[in-house]
């Protein structure tokens, strides 16, 4: 049984969707082809949902909404009545401008851990999800920073000591007794200050925020 | 077009909803939606093509 007009008018938002499958698509294709007038309607109501979908969102003007309601409510019209002084003037007290200071310090903070140049932001640097990001990695940076640093110091520190003991092995030879119990104490000694001046490195660098890395 | 016709086709259409999510907004039956958005996009067409405005 072959489908009617009725049907296609029917169907034909699913068709539209591609919600529309199997034998009852090809039923429908099928009277579509031999029908002029569903023929017509198909090719209408697809011009529609395309054009529809191709449309810009309309973005009302400022003020559109008071001035309708000025306009319906038969409230006189205010213009003139306040001096642009006046509009102002609420913005000039001592609450607004330290909120605006707290603000811009936060801003400011905020930029520094997320890396991003206040004289060359984008929109998108501004994204919660990019800022996120982007102080995350900031943070694994600093503290790659921080370890890297350590462990330049433990070489060095070790190159140091074998140094120490060739000299000390070279110019004292008499009296290796007296000499080797007194190194690990000293070495301990300087091993855990170097570290505790890493540790407090890192901690330094990532309260900074350390700017100027390259993203 | 009537407003619950509009509707149906505003959050279609213009919006981009599934039907799944326009029943919820309405609060309506799926069934009732689709059939919302089928006659409300057929009639549209019909009076766009009355007042001579082709498929852009």
């Amino acid at each position: 049984m072959g489908w009617n007009c009725l049907n296609i008018e029917e169907r034909l938002t699913e068709y539209l969707d591609g919600h529309l499958a199997g034998a009852e698509r090809t039923e429908f294709e099928a009277h579509v082809a031999t029908c002029a007038g569903c023929t017509a309607l198909v090719a209408d109501v697809r011009g529609l949902v395309a054009g529809l979908g191709r449309m810009e969102p309309v973005v009302e003007p400022s003020g559109l909404l008071l001035r309708i309601l000025e306009q319906t409510s038969g409230v006189p019209k205010r213009k003139g009545e306040k001096s642009w002084w006046a509009t102002l003037a609420p913005l000039l007290s001592p609450r607004v401008a330290i909120g605006m200071a707290t603000v811009t310090t936060t801003m400011v903070i905020v930029f520094q851990a997320a890396g991003i140049n206040p004289k060359k932001i984008s929109l998108a640097d501004l994204s919660p999800l990019e800022m996120a990001r982007s102080v995350n990695r900031q943070a694994h940076l600093t503290y790659a920073r921080g370890s890297k640093f350590v462990n330049d110091l433990r070489v060095v520190y070790e190159i140091s000591s074998r140094l120490q003991e060739a000299n000390a092995n070279r110019s004292a030879p008499v009296e290796p007794e007296r000499r080797k119990p007194a190194s690990p104490q000293t070495e301990r000694q300087l091993k855990n200050d170097l570290l505790q001046k890493g540790t407090s490195l890192i901690a330094a660098a990532g309260l900074a925020g350390l700017p100027g890395e390259e993203r | 077009v009537s407003p619950e016709l509009r509707e149906a086709v505003i959050l279609r259409d213009l919006q981009g909803l599934e039907y799944s999510e326009i029943r919820e907004v309405l609060q309506v039956p799926e069934g009732t939606v689709k059939s919302r958005i089928n006659r409300g996009r057929i009639e549209l067409a019909r009076l766009l093509g009355q007042m001579g405005v082709g498929p852009q």
